[in-house]
């Protein structure tokens, strides 16, 4: 008997425990809503080999008798931020104003390998000769960035030379004549 | 012996009723005798907050943006036994995702800062390492005791979510929207 009157006490206890152990937490959450937003960038700046935005000095000579002249070649960068829109890629297009009549202008690229940029920097085509309607230079191009510093950025090699034969006769010796080369970066693949 | 279990119910009933009168404003004081009693309130400030990356110069990457304009607000009461039984503290604050996905390429972190001293008192536990927020729950303050943060705009703990670039290629152009649920326990 005795041991079920104590039985009954520690029952008892736990049911008091149980009753006097609690656990109240009426507000223990709440939410905090963020906005995050990322814009379109588009943005594309040509720059020497330096860094700086500077005229390529291109000139074609030749110091041996009976040859054409050639050897215009030289460097520049395009600097570039983009951030793209969902599915979308963009490409880098050049094209030029006018050349010295007889001449080509062409332009091979490589894509951007410094450290200092990042992304997905597209891909390039094989040497493409300017004329005044805007070509393909690099496809391909997603979200990324080149970096500012000098030889950041897509590499463009000028090649300015004698054209194919036939337009020899055109070519007159020239001093200081300025070719404006326009690159640009737009959407598509 | 029946009254023996009558006064033990009835005693237990009081505690329980005193106890739920508590109810009250996180970061205010909690009144409580009880020994063996945990209540515990959070709430916020409810800012709104924008992470935008703004456009950066050519050449140049955008770059990690912060906003630290929330404040958590507690009040935490631990009975005596309880704190007998975890004398560091017993409570913890924790942060998950709970709506919506942080945009592509990027990472989203929380940290909190100390708890606030102008108008909190008590064991306000500690603040854990930042952490990248993911849709799993991860502690952001431990160790917290019986205290009070304080109701003021900018009392309490105080919170700064980072949104980082991670990985450049995978970024994409848009508005994204997420929710993060906050947890005292």
């Amino acid at each position: 008997m005795n041991i079920l009157k104590t039985l009954s006490k520690i029952s008892l206890m736990g049911a008091f425990l149980l009753l006097t152990t609690s656990v109240f937490a009426q507000t223990n959450t709440t939410t905090q809503a963020l906005t995050m937003g990322i814009p379109e960038v588009l943005l594309i700046n040509a720059v020497d080999s330096t860094g700086v935005t500077a005229a390529v000095s291109l000139q074609l000579t030749t110091n041996v008798a009976g040859t054409a002249i050639s050897g215009g070649t030289g460097a520049s960068y395009a600097q570039v931020s983009s951030i793209v829109a969902s599915g979308q890629t963009r490409k880098i297009q050049a094209s030029y104003d006018q050349i010295p009549a007889g001449t080509t202008l062409d332009v091979t690229g490589d894509v951007p390998t410094s450290s200092n940029g990042d992304g997905n920097f597209g891909s390039t085509a094989n040497t493409v000769t300017l004329s005044t309607t805007a070509q393909d230079i690099f496809t391909g191009v997603g979200s990324c960035y080149t970096g500012t510093a000098a030889k950041d950025g897509y590499r463009l090699n000028w090649k300015w030379n004698a054209s194919t034969a036939g337009t020899y006769a055109n070519i007159v010796a020239t001093t200081g004549s300025t070719t404006i080369v326009t690159l640009t970066i737009t959407a598509g693949s | 012996m029946k009254n023996f279990a009558l006064k033990l119910t009835l005693i237990g009933l009081g505690i329980l009723f005193v106890n739920n009168l508590s109810a009250q404003v996180a970061g205010e004081p909690i009144s409580s005798t009880s020994n063996w009693s945990i209540y515990y309130y959070l709430d916020t400030n409810h800012p709104n907050i924008s992470l935008t990356f703004s456009t950066p110069l050519v050449g140049e990457p955008v770059t990690t943006v912060s906003n630290s304009d929330t404040y958590i607000k507690i009040s935490y009461y631990i009975g005596y036994f309880w704190r007998r039984w975890y004398p560091n503290g017993f409570g913890q604050i924790t942060a998950a995702i709970t709506s919506g996905s942080v945009p592509p390429g990027t990472t989203l972190t929380l940290v909190s800062a100390p708890c606030t001293t102008t108008n909190s008192a008590g064991d306000l536990g500690d603040p854990s390492p930042p952490i990248t927020l993911t849709t799993s729950n991860q502690n952001i303050v431990t160790g917290i005791g019986t205290c009070y943060t304080g109701t003021g705009i900018d009392d309490g703990y105080q919170l700064t979510f980072t949104l980082k670039p991670t990985n450049y290629a995978q970024i994409v152009a848009g508005t994204y929207n997420v929710t993060v649920t906050l947890t005292l326990n």
